[in-house]
């Protein structure tokens, strides 16, 4: 759910081609003078130093604001993100001369709406996807969620010595998360994406991990690709405060289901 | 949505640049540069360029500049060893690249060498006042004869790149301050020369700011034409791609979805926002469809149509499925020219009025160290036909040459000939269609009913499908 809300980005914001930053962050193979640790074992620390699943279950529902910015582009805006169990999650930017762009998936129907192409339901592989990121308990790892995980190295990401965990959901989406070798957290995630104009690979980095609530959150994302950096700064996450209706479908969306 | 925010744009060297802010050094930049367009542009082989090469050439020259416009000169002779449209600095101290300020005289001029030709007056405004009309040339402003922008001094890769030069000149001598005076020299039909004092305007429409670009004046016009047999079509003009138009379009559009045919103004319209050619053209075809691609370095991505079938107020509407003519000029560039190229090759509209500006690379923006902005290429465009446009541009179905004697009788001739081209069109059939008895052309094997109307006087017959 909210991890994945870095992802989600990829389909509510803008940005473009990419080398210059992938070849700065491409993560770099560390010394492995240890065996690597099971995937599950990773997993679970993750889950533990975010406040431990208890924790989590208890959240019903979240809502996160913040500011979006390009920072090479100047282009900023706000945005928010709602999510709600078990599978519910709408994002909104507002960004200054393009106006607002929003997606959601309501438990059944994705779909995405934005100045520029209008209205659409998401489809394919773009409809998995938004469905694996609405999964609310996506950050517990559970086996309702994941099909497979493997520690496939460790490395140096963004400078930290992480571990590099290949992940299969039960949707089919693969790809790899990174995680602090020290701290335990999720530090970063590298996926190809489905968009509109076809698959994008995409990095995303967490970090500025905080205390919201009974929770570690990141309160900054990172995403990269096509060569343009877009940053995600989170000012709070409110927990049960969504209500139900906040996943309504907008008129135009509702318009063109038959 | 992704590469949305790709820039179709080839104006930004005309717009007000933006104020330049830090004083690092120099070189800073033009090592950003360098390596922006190094880990970003399209080819990486630069077209045969030798780009370390240029590095290794221009670097030192760069680091012994005695200033930051030196260093900018250095940049732009960089930039310009690639050849390419869409690689622009934009730097306040540019001053033969920027405008004098935001109020122009609000006319319309195209180069038609020898001539620089007023094409539009805008209604209402201090220009139309001052009695300036559509087919005068222009002779001076403020002191500056035509002759002087006519007289480029580097050679064009062809002539609609001169008549650019020229026209960006003539563009620029229109601008000031807002309600300054310009004096214009203009000759009429009759050979007859005068001086007109015109005060500068700001141009109309909404305001617009985005990321690095300077603020866009963004306008949208639409209007009921109708062609010689009387039928029924809708002009919309708009000047920029950006999302300001979404809405203003679509309400142009629900307004004239049961017209005989749609004329799409793109004219001087230079392009912006890549990522609107997808819900624009969604306007006007009912599946989703490749319009064209955008090869980059990392993968090549596709700007698919997103048919329009819901209005925001939640009505389900279909595209507009009459014919579509959309009207281009030599001032008609980049997003522009993929729209329009995009919809010739699909065979969905037909192009009227004179080859495109041939400048169609999509881009991006970037702030340098030095607060200047850096425009550069990250990809190349090619219809779903495989037609590259940076270059060639695109070429009309129908031609239709700058008439000065026609803009002085009044007359736009682009639009005239696309009006006659929705006559000879075949009518899209749909419920409340009224024809005319010369449109009756029906086959056998068309199954329409032709009921009488005794509300309807003839000769116009009310065909109710079923």
């Amino acid at each position: 759910m909210f991890r994945r809300f870095d992802l989600r980005l990829v389909r509510v914001a803008p940005a473009v081609a990419a080398l210059l930053v992938f070849a700065q962050t491409a993560p770099v193979p560390a010394a492995q003078d240890a065996p690597l640790p099971p995937a599950k074992e990773l997993l679970a620390k993750h889950v533990k130093a975010m406040g431990g699943e208890a924790a989590f279950k208890t959240v019903q529902s979240m809502r996160a604001s913040g500011r979006f910015e390009m920072p090479a582009q100047q282009v900023s805006g706000d945005f928010v993100m709602l999510a709600a169990r078990p599978n519910k999650q709408r994002v909104k930017v507002t960004v200054g001369g393009v106006g607002e762009i929003e997606s959601g998936y309501d438990g059944k129907v994705g779909w995405r709406i934005d100045p520029m192409q209008g209205p659409a339901l998401l489809t394919g592989k773009e409809l998995a996807e938004a469905a694996d990121d609405a999964w609310f308990d996506a950050p517990l790892y559970g086996s309702d969620y994941i099909g497979t995980a493997t520690t496939v190295g460790k490395v140096t990401f963004e400078g930290k010595q992480a571990y590099k965990v290949k992940l299969v959901l039960k949707s089919g989406t693969e790809r790899f998360e990174y995680f602090d070798a020290e701290s335990g957290l999720q530090i970063g995630t590298d996926a190809t994406r489905a968009t509109p104009m076809g698959m994008m690979p995409v990095v995303s980095v967490l970090g500025d991990y905080r205390k919201f609530g009974a929770l570690m959150m990141p309160a900054n994302m990172v995403q990269r690709l096509m060569g343009i950096e877009q940053v995600v700064n989170v000012n709070s996450y409110e927990y049960g405060s969504v209500p139900p209706d906040a996943f309504d479908l907008p008129p135009a969306i509702k318009a063109l289901i038959k | 949505m992704i590469v949305g925010w790709v820039l179709l744009l080839w104006a930004a060297g005309l717009l007000q640049a933006p104020a330049s802010q830090a004083s690092t050094p120099p070189v800073a930049s033009f090592d950003v540069v360098w390596q922006t367009i190094n880990d970003t542009y399209y080819d990486p082989k630069f077209g045969g360029l030798d780009w370390n090469a240029v590095r290794a050439e221009l670097r030192p020259k760069a680091q012994q500049a005695g200033s930051a416009d030196e260093v900018r000169k250095i940049i732009r002779e960089m930039l310009a060893r690639l050849k390419q449209s869409h690689f622009v600095l934009l730097s306040p101290s540019s001053i033969d690249d920027t405008l004098p300020g935001p109020a122009a005289v609000a006319i319309e001029l195209r180069a038609a060498p020898p001539d620089i030709v007023i094409t539009e007056v805008e209604p209402d405004s201090p220009a139309a006042r001052a009695g300036l009309r559509p087919g005068e040339i222009l002779t001076a402003i403020d002191g500056h004869s035509a002759s002087e922008w006519i007289k480029v001094e580097y050679q064009p890769t062809n002539s609609r790149a001169r008549s650019f030069e020229i026209w960006r000149r003539a563009f620029r001598a229109l601008h000031g301050a807002p309600g300054s005076m310009a004096v214009l020299r203009v000759r009429a039909a009759d050979g007859r020369e005068r001086e007109v004092r015109v005060a500068r305007s700001d141009e109309p429409g909404q305001t617009v700011t985005f990321g690095n670009l300077p603020p866009l004046n963004v306008r949208l016009e639409s209007q009921e034409l109708r062609t010689p047999g009387k039928r029924r079509v809708g002009l919309i003009s708009f000047n920029v791609w950006m999302t300001a138009i979404d809405v203003p379009f679509g309400q142009a559009i629900d307004k004239f979805r049961n017209a005989d045919g749609l004329i799409i103004d793109l004219r001087g319209n230079p392009g912006g926002l890549a990522g609107m050619m997808s819900g624009l053209a969604g306007h006007l075809i009912a599946e989703p469809k490749t319009l064209g691609m955008m090869k980059t370095r990392v993968s090549d991505l596709s700007f698919v149509t997103n048919p329009r079938l819901s209005t925001p107020d939640g009505r389900q509407v279909q595209p507009f499925a009459g014919p579509v003519a959309i009207l281009v000029d030599e001032l008609s560039a980049s997003a522009t020219e993929c729209f329009a190229g995009a919809l010739q090759s699909l065979g969905r509209a037909r192009v009227f009025g004179r080859q495109t500006l041939g400048q169609a690379l999509p881009a991006m923006t970037k702030r340098l160290p030095s607060g200047d902005v850096l425009m550069y290429v990250m990809g190349d465009f090619v219809t779903s036909t495989g037609q590259r446009l940076e270059g060639d541009g695109v070429i009309p179905d129908e031609v239709v040459p700058l008439s000065i004697t026609g803009l002085a009788a009044g007359h736009d001739a682009t639009v005239e000939a696309a009006l006659r081209w929705v006559d000879r069109s075949p009518l899209a059939l749909r419920p409340g269609l009224l024809l005319s008895s010369s449109d009756l052309h029906v086959r056998n094997s068309t199954r329409v009913r032709i009921a009488s109307d005794p509300g309807t006087s003839a000769p116009e017959t009310v065909i109710r499908l079923r």
